[in-house]
């Protein structure tokens, strides 16, 4: 750097490395909102990646917690999340992103995984949640909403929905659908409430092989060995990836780790996939528990493309599935996970969202009483 | 004269060393301060210090306040060497929270770039604190006024990155 030029720089010149360094150190909101100052510094910094939250110091007295992640894409917990989060109860965390990390109050111990519409607000939101029966409630103030059970007309006696996902249409979010995926393997699409004065009820339909509304034939979403498989495996989660493709992930004995991509138009529709497109997927606790993230590899250094990031609740070890060699390893050995947690938000990316823990409480409550 | 003067040692300090900024000005230290630049740690091993070190990204004011810093933290460094030189920790923080509170914009910008140069990392982390806690709780307008940065946004860009994270700017 020429001497002069030095002399008149500004900070809008701040070398990258070193504003990426201090940007670090900032709670979610105010680095989000330094991407926000210019175009310089938006380009130096990437979007918030997804943090494992992680256990600090004494389990049963600290409730602190900090972000651990590949250092230089990593932010900072806000203290007032870290109070709310109590690690000694880490599966009452149930989803995140938004800036928000959803965690179920105690009426409802029973939701397992919520997701929101985009942009949730104190006062206006909508969101699904899987309750403890493996049922779908919804949820939205918006007109004389409030939550409502949602029947879902091709879920089997003794099945349950595992897992849900937020599917945006990108185009002012008019559409708000969520993916829900049954603990068979079967995948519905969820509508939720829209309109703003006289919400529409929220309703199910079949993600495939719609003429049969009522019964899953899994020889049309699988094929051998994977229509057994499915039978066996601890827990299988729904992603969306940025680029539209729609995953299962399956786990099973706490190590073996199957992917499958859907493929609309052929049949079986779900076919074991050996990459994820170069992106990554971040599974939360306790099988559905948590935040599924999807990121392209090349926007967060130290993140690998086609990995499945999950947390090991035997060892209580954050994991990565590696898809090409077919071998999970610990990320940070030694480190006690509570979850993986994802706070930035993008419309066409979206595919975990979620309110704070005192809106789910309330809306919870407002459901208990309703 | 310069070759003299680095070759020349203190009673206990060790090897002086001439750091010369980019106003030309001198500023004599021991190696066991000096190192703690990576950047000039590197050079006294490379043997590459004698004719005194140039540094034409730091001016002379800047140059002052990283050598005082030096100073006051070389007993940091320093593993077993001459302890009763070296500060107290209270004295330390004392000394570092003033440093820290009195810097103004431009002068920590200018201070940054010299920690990154030269490689000090307490000091890079010390000073990249500083902006941490200037940036925060500001909106981006805030920030811009802070840092006279120019909104360089077209509104339908700055519309976007709003609506993106919509959760980022409400207060």
């Amino acid at each position: 750097m020429a001497p002069v030029a030095y002399m008149q720089a500004g900070w809008g010149d701040l070398p990258p490395d070193l504003l990426a360094l201090i940007a670090d150190d900032l709670p979610i909101k105010a680095y989000t909102r330094v991407r926000a100052v210019c175009t310089a510094w938006r380009a130096a910094i990437p979007a918030a990646s997804p943090s494992l939250l992680v256990r600090d110091g004494d389990r049963r007295r600290v409730v602190s917690a900090r972000w651990l992640c590949p250092s230089r894409s990593s932010t900072v917990l806000h203290q007032d999340l870290s109070s709310i989060l109590s690690p000694t109860r880490p599966s009452r965390c149930v989803g995140s992103g938004h800036g928000w990390i959803a965690e179920a109050a105690a009426v409802a111990a029973a939701a397992t995984k919520v997701v929101f519409a985009p942009n949730p607000t104190w006062a206006d939101f909508t969101a699904a949640v899987i309750t403890g029966g493996g049922r779908v409630v919804t949820f939205t103030n918006q007109g004389n909403g409030g939550w409502t059970v949602v029947e879902c007309p091709r879920l089997a006696e003794g099945d349950d929905i595992a897992d849900v996902v937020y599917k945006g249409d990108g185009e002012g979010e008019k559409k708000k659908v969520v993916y829900c995926l049954t603990r068979s393997g079967d995948v519905h699409v969820l509508r939720l409430p829209a309109g703003r004065r006289r919400p529409s009820p929220a309703s199910f339909e079949p993600l495939f092989d719609k003429a049969s509304c009522r019964v899953f034939h899994p020889a049309v979403a699988f094929a051998p060995p994977h229509d057994m498989i499915r039978a066996s495996t601890d827990s299988k989660n729904l992603v969306v990836c940025g680029d539209g493709h729609l995953y299962q992930i399956w786990r099973s004995d706490g190590v073996h780790i199957l992917v499958l991509r859907y493929y609309p138009r052929r049949r079986p529709c779900w076919l074991p996939a050996k990459d994820l497109r170069g992106y990554s997927v971040f599974v939360g606790k306790n099988n559905n528990a948590v935040a599924l993230r999807v990121d392209d590899g090349g926007g967060a250094p130290g993140l690998r493309g086609n990995c499945v990031y999950w947390i090991d609740h035997c060892s209580d070890e954050a994991k990565v599935f590696d898809m090409e060699t077919g071998k999970s390893a610990p990320c940070f050995p030694g480190v006690g996970a509570i979850c993986w947690c994802h706070m930035q938000s993008s419309s066409r990316n979206t595919t975990s969202v979620a309110a704070s823990a005192y809106q789910l409480q309330k809306g919870l409550v407002m459901r208990e009483s309703a | 004269m310069a070759a003299a003067a680095a070759e020349a040692t203190i009673d206990g300090g060790g090897k002086m060393i001439i750091l010369i900024s980019a106003d030309g000005k001198r500023f004599e230290v021991t190696e066991a301060v000096a190192s703690q630049s990576q950047l000039i740690s590197n050079m006294i091993e490379d043997d590459c210090t004698e004719n005194g070190v140039r540094l034409p990204n730091v001016d002379g004011d800047i140059l002052t306040m990283v050598v005082d810093y030096c100073n006051m933290h070389a007993g940091d460094a320093a593993a077993d060497g001459d302890t009763t030189k070296a500060s107290s920790t209270e004295e330390l923080k004392k000394f570092d929270a003033e440093l820290v509170q009195a810097l103004e914009n431009p002068v920590l910008f200018k201070l940054i770039l010299a920690a990154n140069f030269l490689n000090i990392k307490s000091l890079l982390d010390m000073t990249c604190q500083r902006v941490a806690d200037m940036m925060s709780g500001k909106t981006p307008e805030q920030m811009r006024e802070t840092f006279s940065i120019e909104n360089d946004f077209t509104p339908e860009e700055e519309a976007a990155i709003r609506q993106e994270n919509a959760w980022a700017f409400d207060d």
